[in-house]
């Protein structure tokens, strides 16, 4: 009986963080389509850091690493810019990292807000860092101000988006419950 | 917004802030220089030189990544066409001063304007590889 109860469960927690995949994925197909990096060339909205986010904050570390790889993946399938999935994994790892650490480190110092700001200064800075070790030079960090700017607004915007959802989330029991955090 | 947060944006901000302004202090790159070149890097290595100030051309880029064009006018240089996904290169305009640079991260192709006889020694913060 409690084995079952136990699959059940991480059955459920499999689906609901494969459905956070899929919607950061369509985030990003949609992000894309957003004419927005007119006024900073590489700048990013971000908006796929909504369900990372979220998952951090519901789930553990290992499963928010299975959903960035699903969505990286998935992402550079359906855009085919598998030129610059370097980039996107190494920004997305940078993210996650600083975004984890803060979280779970951080004692409850930070906010959602500030927790999405590191998240996405670092996801700059690590595909400025992948840019530079394939370029074989460190002068493309000139550009890092501007994306660290660009980062610190569309982090506000994402964490305040992340923080929405979470409080939504959390009408639904079977979020509210955290049984998987027992288990 | 805890507090936590709102040092984690004053941080970000003065790295930001320092990254602005340390390359201009140690960089000598601001003075006027009679001439002009853009240094043209493909997958980290050099791959031409041209002066600015000199006729206007268009410059060819074809690696096996992909195709780039560069059109030199007026002092300044930029990217006019590139097949590259995301068109970011192009997207980054027409540069013209000192330091300027342009990436296509896709291609590999990175361009920086230098100041001074030919750029040999890429004349700014940082010359570790050219």
């Amino acid at each position: 009986m409690m084995q079952w109860s136990t699959d059940a469960m991480l059955l459920r927690k499999t689906m609901v963080i494969s459905v956070f995949a899929s919607i950061a994925v369509v985030l990003g197909i949609v992000e894309s389509l957003i004419p927005f990096a007119v006024a900073i060339p590489g700048a990013k909205l971000g908006l796929g850091n909504i369900m990372v986010l979220t998952c951090l904050y519901f789930f553990s570390a290992r499963d928010s690493l299975a959903l960035i790889m699903l969505k990286t993946v998935m992402t550079a399938f359906i855009l085919g810019s598998f030129s610059t999935f370097l980039f996107s994994l190494m920004g997305a790892l940078g993210s996650f990292l600083a975004m984890l650490a803060m979280l779970r480190l951080g004692r409850g110092r930070f906010g959602l807000l500030g927790v999405s700001v590191m998240g996405g200064a670092m996801h700059n800075a690590g595909q400025l860092l992948a840019a530079a070790i394939v370029l074989g030079t460190t002068k493309i960090f000139y550009y890092f101000p501007f994306l660290l700017v660009s980062g610190i607004v569309t982090g506000i915007f994402v964490g305040m988006a992340a923080g929405h959802l979470i409080r939504a989330l959390e009408q639904i029991d079977w979020f509210r419950r955290r049984e998987w955090a027992s288990s | 917004m805890k507090r936590g947060d709102v040092w984690i944006v004053g941080v970000l901000l003065v790295v930001a802030a320092g990254f602005m302004v340390v390359p201009r202090l140690s960089g000598g790159q601001e003075a006027v220089a009679a001439v002009k070149y853009a240094e043209i890097t493909v997958d980290g290595a050099h791959y031409r030189t041209v002066a600015l100030d000199g006729a206007d051309q268009e410059i060819d880029i074809r690696t096996s990544r992909g195709h780039n064009v560069l059109k030199v006018s007026r002092g300044g240089i930029a990217m006019i066409d590139a097949d590259c996904p995301d068109k970011l290169c192009i997207a980054m305009g027409r540069i013209s001063a000192a330091g300027g640079k342009i990436v296509c991260l896709p291609h590999r192709v990175f361009v920086e304007i230098v100041a001074g006889d030919g750029g040999a020694s890429g004349g700014g913060y940082d010359a570790v590889v050219n």
